[in-house]
């Protein structure tokens, strides 16, 4: 019973979300499909910007608080739809095509169908219980729901400090939860388990819809999302509470969608990528260093993208950036008023100054736990031996560079060097390597669609 | 294109075997037998095979006798091992801090504290004390 309670708020959440994504979405590009993966981020996103601003505005959380002014402002957009609509234009809406389903077809859906309903099941059978899952995100939802809301003075109440040891990460995963308890109306540790099988869903589904965008055949595209559901370290964390899957898909989405927008320039496509790499910063504190990284993909797309009309180009990436900013501002101003005086041990201003010389000998070390990870074959990752092949085979062929690789090969180049040189310049020796693994999570989808990309490319141009 | 296919048979199959493993070798509660069980446990059962009994028992019984809000110590649970949160997360809005008024004490038979008395007991070595 607890679960269909939990189903029905994540059914109220995707509903406003699919509103919301309507009204911006005036041109109706987007299909069905595509937009109920999409739905569900967005309905939960704007969930937490709205809980990041109550709490700001010192309001308390119950149902009505919350969905109130979610409701407010679907209405202001469908009247300011109303008074200046916009024609529907023809274009490729994404489902899953009318064509018959060939056997290779179906086997392949079936696969990931298999995947999707184990992370819902391995996720609903157990309580919350891994590491993280309870002793930092299911902990502060807890807390939350007891104290009816997130009081600005939270981490200066006695014993506060000592119990969440991650005080200044932001609130999206927690606020999730807590939307559950306050939509059933009690504490229960099962049910917020509901929510990352369904992010784990969406992301399949929007992967999917991204391959088809970019003209892959239905069975490469089915194929390629195989791989990706297939990936046991992606799977794994669909089912074990952890917030990092959370912010693969925030952050893959909102780039994918960027890219998209690279090669397409449709309004809609910067939108989604400025609102779901905005809620990336809302999961973790990595969500705002991989903003970073794509708002300099941005930049270099206007240095080196070959466009005509770079006037214009530069118009939308201020236009980028400021939805960005505008949307992030509540939860950076609540990081800074709840932590006030407390920093976090690893990124800092604090580190720069601590930075020196001889650190450069931590390259060893790290390209050690790099290779640990590349190398990962005792849980059968092969992502990444795929993605060294296809980087391999990009250079040979001379396409890593071309118009539809560079952009993806700048991005995760880029993640790469940021990530060895914050291990560098930190104070605390493999401070950035500890959970190596869950980095690379953050940005697998990425990977996976660069591999396709390099396998598909003479497919994709017909 | 003929790479592809070879890469992605190998991949199937890498899927198809690994995925059986993984329902069959013993690890992290997640065998076919596992989720048998916890397929047909109740929701209390299923919490007992997933911390182990005996912490689940501890929980309840923490949670059955702590005044609500209190504040405790654990002492039996060693600070790297993944019990600690999970208590910790079960008993609030009860809070682990330093001097508290509570001790909880888990498997560590004939530990004693001064100035502490026996306030409720689960088992001889399972128990709470309180400060006088």
């Amino acid at each position: 019973m607890i679960y269909l309670f939990a189903l029905s708020a994540i059914l109220v959440a995707t509903f406003f979300g699919f509103l919301f994504l309507r009204l911006l979405d005036r041109e109706k590009k987007l299909g069905i499909l595509e937009g109920l993966g999409l739905s569900y981020g967005l309905g939960l996103g704007i969930i937490a910007i709205i809980m990041t601003s109550l709490s700001l505005a010192g309001v308390s959380f119950n149902i009505f608080n919350i969905l109130m002014p979610f409701i407010l402002i679907i209405a202001l957009g469908g009247i300011f739809n109303k008074i200046f609509p916009k024609p529907e234009k023809a274009c490729l809406k994404v489902n899953l095509g009318r064509e018959k389903i060939n056997k290779l077809e179906l086997f392949f859906l079936c696969a990931i169908l298999f995947e999707i309903s184990f992370a819902f099941f391995v996720s609903l059978i157990k309580p919350m219980e891994s590491w993280d899952a309870v002793a930092h995100w299911g902990l502060k939802a807890k807390m939350l729901y007891f104290l009816k809301g997130l009081p600005l003075n939270l981490f200066s109440m006695p014993c506060i400090k000592d119990v969440v040891s991650t005080g200044d990460y932001p609130w999206l995963w927690p606020f999730s939860q807590n939307y559950i308890y306050n939509f059933i109306g009690c504490f229960d540790d099962f049910a917020p388990k509901i929510i990352t099988p369904f992010f784990f869903a969406s992301c399949l589904v929007i992967f999917y819809s991204i391959l088809r965008r970019i003209n892959l055949k239905r069975l490469h595209a089915i194929i390629f999302t195989f791989f990706l559901a297939s990936i046991p370290h992606f799977n794994k964390y669909a089912s074990n509470g952890y917030a990092d899957l959370i912010l693969g898909f925030y952050y893959s989405v909102g780039f994918l969608y960027l890219y998209l927008w690279f090669n397409e320039s449709d309004r809609i496509y910067l939108l989604i990528s400025a609102i779901f790499t905005a809620l990336a910063c809302y999961v973790k504190c990595d969500g705002i260093f991989l903003a970073g990284i794509s708002a300099m993909t941005f930049l270099s797309f206007i240095l080196f993208g070959g466009v005509k009309n770079r006037g214009k180009i530069f118009k939308d990436f201020i236009f980028y950036i400021s939805i960005l900013a505008l949307l992030s501002l509540p939860m950076f101003l609540l990081k800074q008023i709840t932590f006030a005086g407390l920093s976090h041990h690893t990124v800092n201003m604090e580190m720069f100054s601590a930075f020196k010389l001889k650190n450069f000998w931590r390259i060893f070390p790290t390209m050690y736990a790099y290779q640990e990870q590349f190398f990962n074959i005792k849980s059968w990752n092969l992502t990444w031996v795929l993605f060294m092949v296809s980087v391999f085979l990009a250079f040979i062929r001379g396409t890593l560079f071309r118009k539809e690789l560079k952009f993806l090969t700048f991005a995760i180049g880029l993640i790469f060097l940021a990530h060895i040189s914050l291990n560098i310049i930190s104070r605390e020796e493999s401070a950035c390597l500890k959970a190596l693994s869950r980095m690379f999570l953050h940005f697998l989808p990425l990977v996976v669609f660069f591999i396709a990309r390099v396998f598909t490319l003479e497919e994709s141009k017909t | 294109m003929k790479m592809f296919r070879i890469i992605l048979a190998a991949w199937v199959l890498a899927w198809l075997f690994f995925t059986v493993r993984g329902l069959i070798v013993e690890k992290d509660k997640s065998t076919l037998k596992d989720y048998i069980s916890l397929v047909s446990a109740d929701w209390e059962g299923k919490r007992a095979i997933v911390f182990g009994k005996d912490l689940y028992e501890f929980i309840k019984f923490c949670k059955a006798n702590l005044p609500t809000g209190a504040g405790y110590e654990i002492i039996g649970i060693p600070e790297d091992s993944i019990d600690l949160p999970r208590l910790v997360y079960y008993l609030y809005p009860s809070i682990k801090k330093r001097d508290a008024d509570f001790i909880l004490v888990y498997k560590k038979l004939g530990f004693e504290e001064k100035e502490a008395y026996l306030y409720a007991s689960l088992n001889k070595e399972s128990f709470i004390l309180k400060r006088k």
